[in-house]
């Protein structure tokens, strides 16, 4: 296992700049998860760390070794690819053995090696078959299979289970997990789903546009986005955003419809450094409730239910607050006993210690010194 | 039981409208297939009589194919066109394979490199014989010139059997690997990319990665385009025709020239026809040795 | 039935939407190299004189062999798209026995002796194949010797008369001018027809036959005497080394670029070496008869082109009406004109007009009238094959002299029985 280490890395294609120059470092035995939008370049950046791509500026140090100018078979690294690039003409067993071969590693050793591996995700039955009389979860074990048994200084997975249905990634995400506990290995994980990565995730390296914008523990990202992007991208459904206008010294957020927040004392300190200015306000649907409660954290609103989505476990339901032609429309996670029915006003209390504000125009969160 | 005899009664009419839905394409393969080969092998049981051509044709049973039994000429046309086979073949696989390798790189303009693989497939067989032919050309030819200009002794490429047959080689190759190429490549481009990508990943070489991906992977578009080679090879014709005419003598002549000659300059149908039908029978002979193969290795792979 | 014959005259009749205006269309068929340009002129003359006829030229097949292989298809599903068709004088024998030809006896009727003594001998003779009358003639041709006038009289030689003054005179040329370039004697070499001249020409200058009273004539002493004579020609350097090589036109070709001293060819060269603009050797040539044995006698191939109306025309009579005009002294002296092609009309080659555009003419004739047929046989194409493959296998050196003479033997035989 290594340390994978990426300096001011910058890819190019002429003068058009696809990655912008990105600091990272990914520790021994680290699962990292690269997560954004499609386009993010995310998948560039995982394969420049192969060597799939080369680098244009920069520096990329596997194990403490730069290996800039490596060709991909020496930099002692193994892939899953998307589409598993399982070798059709190869059984399972040769699929697995292939790198050890060429190698050159002693025939025992690659069959104790390739058994382990197979046991480890059990699939010693299907060594004969080829890839195409394979499941999709197979073909995703097998490449699995085929990258734990050359035990490489670190593992990359290019969205591996982006091909499988949603049952079966569930499932497989719940294997790779177990795998990584079990192995204890540096995996650099690309995924564009917000589940895997908080989920497998020991840092989520969120990027957007060919930059990184934050890297953090799950629940950093969570619970403490550093920016607008990171708060949206992050959670299902997303943090509603409301623009906000902030008042009173720091005491008071007016929202549109014409609701005024009491922001809270021990967040006044940091909103009356933007007293006067337009900021964006953002709650997440579970820091609104549907029973009025009054006090220093939360604050009754009157509301009015536009829709309702029911998913058995929460209700989710798309309220609109105070009145208005302006009035923000924003979406509560709800508990199915509340009784919701569309059309209803309510009264909905918003968990005031919960808000996040951002800076319209950087896009960056606005934080108080406890953050 | 109404219900049954409905049904039945659908059965029939749906295979009725199948049959008459197959019956424009089986016509078509009757009258432009079958028709040919069944006058060919029926012409090859029959032979005019060389004194008097208008009068009724005689059935003579296989006496046009004992008569090619003790034929120099035949034997000596088909070892001929043998050893085509056996140089060309390989040799435009070989060649072809190569050009495919190189117009599969990623060029940043890909045109002429797909022009340059498509030129001598378009062009006529004929001209690419008259081409090689000022091309070995004693005295005006290019290859002479060259090897003049390295200060060896120019040879009588096309009045020589060998040299001439070694001529006919090389053009047939350069004419054929162009198609071998085109078929080559197409396959090559079905290869996924992310399989070289997994290969480099586990330590593969280029040569290895050549070797256990693309070569396995190519071999059902190099086994097609094999037969495809083997069974126009079987009926070299052109080339050697406009380059050498079949010399010195008959050095050069392969069994489709001298079908030709037999056919349409002796106007002896019969032993034409019968000759025609043995070349049948070398191409079936060479690609059933194919398609044995072929189906040997998919039982074997569990296909 | 009736509504068959319905149909039938309905398919007739958009066929033929023009038959009511009695306008008859016929065809005639020529090679690339037998001038179709010329050609297309003597129809549209034809045309005039006819307002009623109109005639199309179809042009296919560079060489001889090419042509009739085209025809053997035509002709032996027996389609009626050509009416005249414009053949080489080696084939009308096959024509007959293939009976692809409509003889010509009855439309000629009681003149028809008449009408064949005008023209020279041996067109009369090669067109009747056992008394038919198979095609008529359009334009003479025959070998000649091409040489260099200037270069002779440079180095003081005659006009050879053997074979082995011709040697000579070349050899004290090439050596004399120091060219490389520069080839002795050239003649057709490849496994072409124009080859199968290339050994009868010294068979029949050295006073041998390729066949007597039909019987096949090879154990002759003169049959060795080709293959010795081009043996002591390509030993001398004389010949050039590829000339198995060498088609017909190459002759033409190496003449024109003033490579070549003597070069034995047919007539239509000289039009190209006095005529062409890149032609470097202008004013520079001389014909004459080629040479022979000190024995014998000049000898040199019959050529030329015959007109055969095709057996499977729906216009016989217009159609041999036409031929028998493009037969005439007018039009042989409008091809003499135009194209330099030699008349089949002895008379003509003493038009002033003609020898004004062809001063050689004059003593063409004494060639033309001397010329020999290749043998007559409905298998001509199968003697033909024999005897040029193995005098190019000789020619090349992959046989010797007795195997080449043996296997044409052997391979003769059975055709000449």
């Amino acid at each position: 296992m290594a340390q994978v280490r990426l300096k001011n890395v910058v890819k190019a294609y002429g003068s058009n700049e696809v990655i912008h120059g990105i600091d990272l470092s990914v520790e021994s035995g680290e699962f990292v998860v690269f997560v954004g939008p499609s386009g993010c370049g995310k998948s560039t950046l995982l394969r420049m760390i192969a060597g799939l791509e080369d680098i244009t500026s920069g520096e990329i140090a596997i194990g403490g070794r730069v290996v800039n100018q490596l060709p991909p078979r020496a930099r002692d690294i193994a892939m899953v690819f998307q589409d598993y690039a399982l070798y059709p003409h190869k059984s399972v067993f040769e699929n697995m053995a292939f790198g050890l071969r060429l190698r050159k590693l002693p025939r025992d050793e690659i069959q104790r090696r390739v058994s382990d591996a197979a046991g480890i995700l059990q699939i010693e039955h299907l060594f004969e078959r080829k890839p195409r009389e394979l499941s999709g979860g197979q073909r995703q074990r097998v490449a699995m299979g085929r990258a734990i048994v050359r035990q490489p200084k670190a593992f990359l997975f290019d969205e591996p289970l982006s091909n499988l249905d949603a049952l079966l990634r569930a499932e497989m995400r719940v294997e790779i997990k177990k795998l990584h506990q079990k192995l204890r290995n540096t995996i650099i994980y690309v995924t564009h789903d917000q589940v895997e990565a908080m989920t497998l995730a020991d840092r989520i390296v969120v990027l957007q546009a060919g930059k990184l914008v934050q890297c953090d523990a799950p629940d950093a990202i969570y619970n403490r986005p550093a920016a607008h992007f990171v708060a949206g991208f992050m959670g299902s459904p997303p943090m509603n955003f409301l623009p906000c206008q902030v008042g009173d010294g720091g005491r008071i957020l007016h929202l549109p419809g014409g609701i005024d927040l009491n922001v809270p004392a021990n967040r006044v300190a940091e909103c009356a450094r933007h007293s006067g200015r337009s900021l964006t306000f953002g709650l997440r649907p579970e820091h609104i409730s549907a029973n009025a409660q009054s006090g220093a954290s939360s604050a009754p609103v009157s509301a009015r239910l536009m829709l309702i989505e029911p998913l058995g476990s929460d209700t989710l339901g798309v309220i609109r607050l105070g009145n208005g032609e302006e009035a923000g429309e924003i979406t509560g996670r709800f508990p199915p006993e509340a009784g919701l029915s569309v059309g209803q006003s309510l009264s909905v209390s918003l968990a005031l210690n919960r808000f996040h504000l951002f800076d319209p125009d950087s896009g960056k969160a606005i934080r108080g010194a406890d953050w | 039981m109404t219900e049954t005899s409905i049904v039945k009664h659908k059965d029939l009419s749906e295979r009725t409208l199948g049959i008459l839905l197959l019956l424009p394409a089986a016509l078509l393969l009757l009258v432009i297939v079958v028709y040919p080969i069944a006058t060919l092998f029926w012409n090859s049981l029959h032979s005019a009589d060389p004194n008097n051509p208008q009068a009724e044709e005689l059935f003579v049973g296989l006496d046009n194919y004992t008569r090619a039994f003790v034929d120099d000429r035949f034997w000596n046309s088909t070892l001929k066109t043998v050893l085509y086979v056996v140089v060309t073949v390989p040799g435009a696989l070989l060649v072809g394979l190569g050009l495919a390798l190189l117009a599969n790189q990623p060029f940043r303009v890909k045109w002429p490199v797909r022009l340059g693989l498509l030129l001598p497939w378009a062009l006529p067989l004929v001209f690419a014989g008259l081409i090689f032919r000022w091309f070995f050309e004693y005295k005006t030819g290019v290859v002479n010139d060259w090897l003049a200009a390295l200060g060896m002794e120019p040879p009588q490429w096309l009045s020589d059997p060998t040299l001439a047959f070694w001529a006919i080689c090389i053009a047939i190759t350069w004419k054929a690997s162009s198609f071998m190429a085109l078929m080559l490549l197409a396959g090559l481009q079905t290869i996924p990319r992310s399989l070289y990508e997994a290969a480099e990943v586990d330590g593969a070489t280029s040569w290895q990665q050549f070797v256990e991906i693309t070569l396995p992977m190519l071999r059902p578009a190099i086994f097609v385009a094999l037969i495809f080679r083997t069974i126009t090879a079987v009926q070299t014709f052109d080339i050697p025709y406009a380059m050498t005419g079949g010399g010195p003598g008959d050095a050069t002549e392969t069994l489709a020239m001298y079908i030709n000659k037999m056919t349409l300059d002796f106007l002896d149908f019969g032993y034409g026809s019968a000759l025609a039908a043995l070349m049948f029978l070398i191409s079936m002979v060479a690609t059933s040795g194919y398609l044995r193969y072929t189906r040997r290795s998919a039982a074997r792979s569990g296909e | 039935m009736k509504l068959y014959k319905l149909t039938l005259a309905a398919l007739l009749l958009l066929a033929f939407p023009l038959s009511a205006s009695a306008q008859t269309t016929l065809r005639i068929f020529t090679g690339g190299q037998q001038r179709p340009d010329v050609m297309r002129k003597i129809a549209d003359e034809y045309q005039k004189k006819n307002p009623n006829v109109k005639v199309e030229v179809e042009v296919g097949g560079a060489t001889s062999e090419a042509q009739q292989q085209y025809l053997s298809t035509v002709l032996s599903s027996k389609d009626s798209v050509l009416d005249v068709i414009l053949i080489d004088v080696i084939r009308p024998a096959q024509w007959a026995a293939q009976g692809w030809a409509e003889p010509l006896d009855s439309y000629l009727g009681a003149d028809k002796a008449k009408i064949m003594a005008q023209y020279l001998k041996a067109y009369a003779d090669a067109d009747q194949v056992n008394g038919k009358l198979i095609a008529l003639p359009y334009f003479a041709d025959s070998q000649f010797l091409y040489y260099r006038k200037d270069l002779l009289e440079k180095y003081k030689r005659p006009v050879p008369k053997t074979w082995d003054e011709m040697m000579d005179t070349a050899k004290a040329i090439m050596d004399g001018e120091k060219n490389s370039n520069l080839q002795g004697f050239s003649t057709a070499g490849a496994p072409i027809e124009g080859t199968v001249c290339t050994y009868l020409v010294p068979l029949w200058g050295a006073g041998g036959e390729l066949t007597r009273e039909g019987k096949l004539n090879l154990d002759a002493p003169q049959a060795r005497e080709p293959f010795q004579l081009y043996g002591r020609m390509k030993q001398s350097g004389v010949l050039p080394k590829n000339i198995a090589e060498i088609p017909t036109d190459r002759i033409r070709i190496d003449m024109q670029a003033g490579n070549l001293v003597f070069g034995m060819t047919w007539s239509y060269v000289w039009n190209r070496l006095e005529n062409d603009a890149d032609s470097k050797v202008k004013g520079k040539i001389g014909v004459t008869t080629l040479p022979h044995d000190p024995g014998g006698k000049s000898a040199t191939c019959i050529g030329g082109w015959q007109l055969a109306v095709s057996a499977f025309s729906k216009n016989k009579a217009e159609t041999v009406k036409f031929a028998r005009w493009l037969s005439s002294p007018e039009v042989s002296k409008m091809q003499a004109i135009l194209a330099s092609h030699m008349p089949v009309f002895p008379s003509v080659y003493k038009d002033p007009e003609v020898l004004k555009a062809n001063p050689w003419f004059s003593e063409a004739l004494l060639v033309v009238e001397g010329a020999k047929s290749r043998p007559v046989t409905a298998q001509y194409p199968q003697v033909s094959d024999v005897i040029r493959s193995n005098m190019n296998a000789y020619l090349a050196g992959t046989k010797t002299t007795d195997v080449a003479l043996g296997d044409m033997k052997s391979r003769l035989t059975p055709l000449f029985r």
